[in-house]
């Protein structure tokens, strides 16, 4: 056999006597979980808890959002007009306001698609049937305009609204901006508590750890006598930080979704107030991911921290 | 295999437990450490293990200097020794199968081999059948010899003893000395910390008594003097 060959075999035999201390490793570690399995259960629904409730904020403050991205987001003002304006008059100022600068298109949407609409979404076909031969419903001319800029955007409906034709004006992204202000105010509570709910599982892991090293400390000093490194002793706790970040957020994920089935119908009952079909956002198999994830990722810090501040302090005597 | 060169081990308090000892064992021979408790036999013990570090002078393991050992090469120079306490230091939780494993677990030994070995060394203790027993449910005496199977299990140059005989009766303490003398027919080196006179004088090896700290007696000393 030449050197070569002869190293790399060597190299392949280290590697796999590494591989079978870290599976070792993982089971012995498994084991010692089950040992003590009441305690772990009740680690792993806290840290559930933890993990599924900003999951579960960051799913509800998503869904809303989708209110607003669904909607048309080039500036648009809605120009309802007179009711006696005939549909035809509509029209013609409907290209009048189309010649102007300020203005990209210009919309009509008659007295006769107005009900229609309205009939549609609202779900009020039966009452509305009677009105049908006497509409009440104005034309309404859609302007979207060149610029988004607010204050262009104010002074043109200001202008608009002294069009003698024209009675009420709105501004469609008014109720937009609102919501999106809202959320984004959610978005920053959430960033926060997540924060905030992250640490807490680190902390909760890092203590149970804390304990475990504790009550195993002629064990570590017994295992440090026959030559075990730092990081022998480190890798079974670190294993046991993962395993319980993950157990707690396989917890969680049971959690977000039954409570996701328990939300669906009031998310519905605000998706029919925006005259929209509204589900929640998830939770689907990334959510999952990116909780079994952040679980362990969470226990592999906790873990490490509680370790590297305690594991030092025990030496054989 | 063993060198203490003009070694002085003063704890914090004050107390001088080592004076100036200067001693050697070699590679295969049989040592045992008398004395009374507080003459230093365990200290001596704890330098050698690097529980302890010696104020002065330098002590030599197989070549190595142990001052020179320092952070990692600790756990690494420890994988070479095997180690018997008088209090067993069994892990109680776990039955005698995985005590006896523990050091080829950390050395890294792979799964078949861990078994394999861990094995051979119950069995030359006697112990093989009670593999899957935790240590409460075996005798002072079977702990004791799972402790010795598991110093000796990765086969260590040197096997340091502290007390091993120290709670048993006097014919199990017999036979943890033969077994002793066992491995190291089979060329380990082996120190052995013990106040049982009685029972050493009668395996006739090589005895060094310590008193406040140093070497009072020396049983090859005294033959080469007066041989």
């Amino acid at each position: 056999m030449n050197q070569q060959s002869g190293q790399r075999l060597l190299l392949g035999r280290r590697i796999g006597a590494w591989g079978s201390l870290h599976l070792q490793c993982a089971v012995s570690s498994l084991g010692a979980l089950w040992r003590t399995r009441w305690g772990t259960a009740l680690t792993a629904a806290v840290i559930g808890v933890a993990l599924a409730l900003p999951m579960l904020a960051f799913l509800v403050v998503h869904t809303i959002a989708s209110i607003g991205d669904r909607v048309d987001l080039d500036a648009q003002v809605s120009l309802f007009l007179r009711p006696e304006l005939s549909n035809q008059r509509a029209q013609a100022l409907a290209d009048e306001f189309a010649a102007r600068s300020d203005v990209l298109t210009a919309r009509v949407i008659t007295k006769e698609q107005g009900l229609a609409e309205f009939r549609k979404a609202a779900g009020l076909a039966g009452v509305l049937e009677n009105l049908s031969h006497d509409n009440p419903l104005p034309a309404v001319i859609m302007l979207s305009v060149t610029s988004s800029d607010s204050a262009h955007l104010t002074g043109l409906a200001e202008t608009m609204a002294r069009h003698e034709a024209v009675e009420f004006v709105q501004m469609d992204r008014d109720w937009v901006h609102r919501l999106e202000a809202f959320v984004e105010l959610a978005r920053q509570f959430l960033w926060l508590v997540s924060s905030l709910l992250g640490t807490g599982v680190m902390l909760v892991i890092g203590n149970t750890l804390r304990l475990s090293i504790e009550s195993r400390r002629t064990e570590i000093e017994i295992a440090k006598l026959f030559g075990a490194s730092d990081a022998f002793v480190r890798r079974s706790f670190l294993y046991h930080g993962v395993y319980f970040g993950m157990i707690g957020a396989a917890v969680a994920c049971i959690l977000v979704a039954g409570a996701a089935m328990a939300l669906r119908s009031p998310i519905a009952q605000v998706g029919t107030l925006y005259m929209d079909e509204l589900t929640l956002a998830g939770p689907g198999s990334e959510h999952f991911i990116v909780l079994l994830l952040s679980g362990s990722g969470l226990g592999l810090l906790g873990a490490w921290l509680s370790v590297a501040h305690h594991l030092h302090a025990i030496e054989p005597h | 295999m063993i060198e203490l060169q003009r070694v002085s081990k003063r704890y914090t308090g004050g107390q001088e437990a080592l004076r100036d000892i200067s001693l050697q064992v070699d590679a295969g021979e049989i040592l045992f450490l008398t004395g009374h408790s507080g003459a230093g036999k365990s200290t001596l013990l704890r330098l050698l293990t690097l529980i302890e570090r010696s104020s002065r002078g330098e002590i030599l393991v197989g070549g190595q200097q142990l001052n020179r050992i320092r952070g990692r090469a600790v756990a690494r120079y420890r994988r070479n020794l095997g180690m018997v306490f008088q209090d067993h230091r069994l892990l109680m939780d776990r039955p005698a199968f995985d005590n006896v494993a523990l050091p080829l677990i950390i050395a890294g030994y792979a799964r078949h081999e861990v078994a394999r070995r861990t094995r051979a060394a119950l069995d030359r203790v006697g112990l093989l059948s009670k593999e899957r027993m935790l240590p409460q449910m075996l005798s002072s005496g079977e702990q004791q010899r799972v402790g010795i199977a598991r110093a000796v299990v990765h086969k260590p140059a040197v096997l340091l003893a502290d007390e091993p005989t120290g709670n048993l009766d006097p014919e199990l303490s017999l036979e943890t000395m033969r077994l002793f003398q066992r491995f190291n027919q089979v060329g380990v080196t082996v120190l052995i910390a013990s106040h049982d006179l009685g029972l050493i004088r009668q395996l006739g090896h090589r005895v060094v008594r310590l008193e406040q700290g140093t070497v009072a007696t020396d049983t090859t000393r005294k033959m080469d003097s007066s041989g």
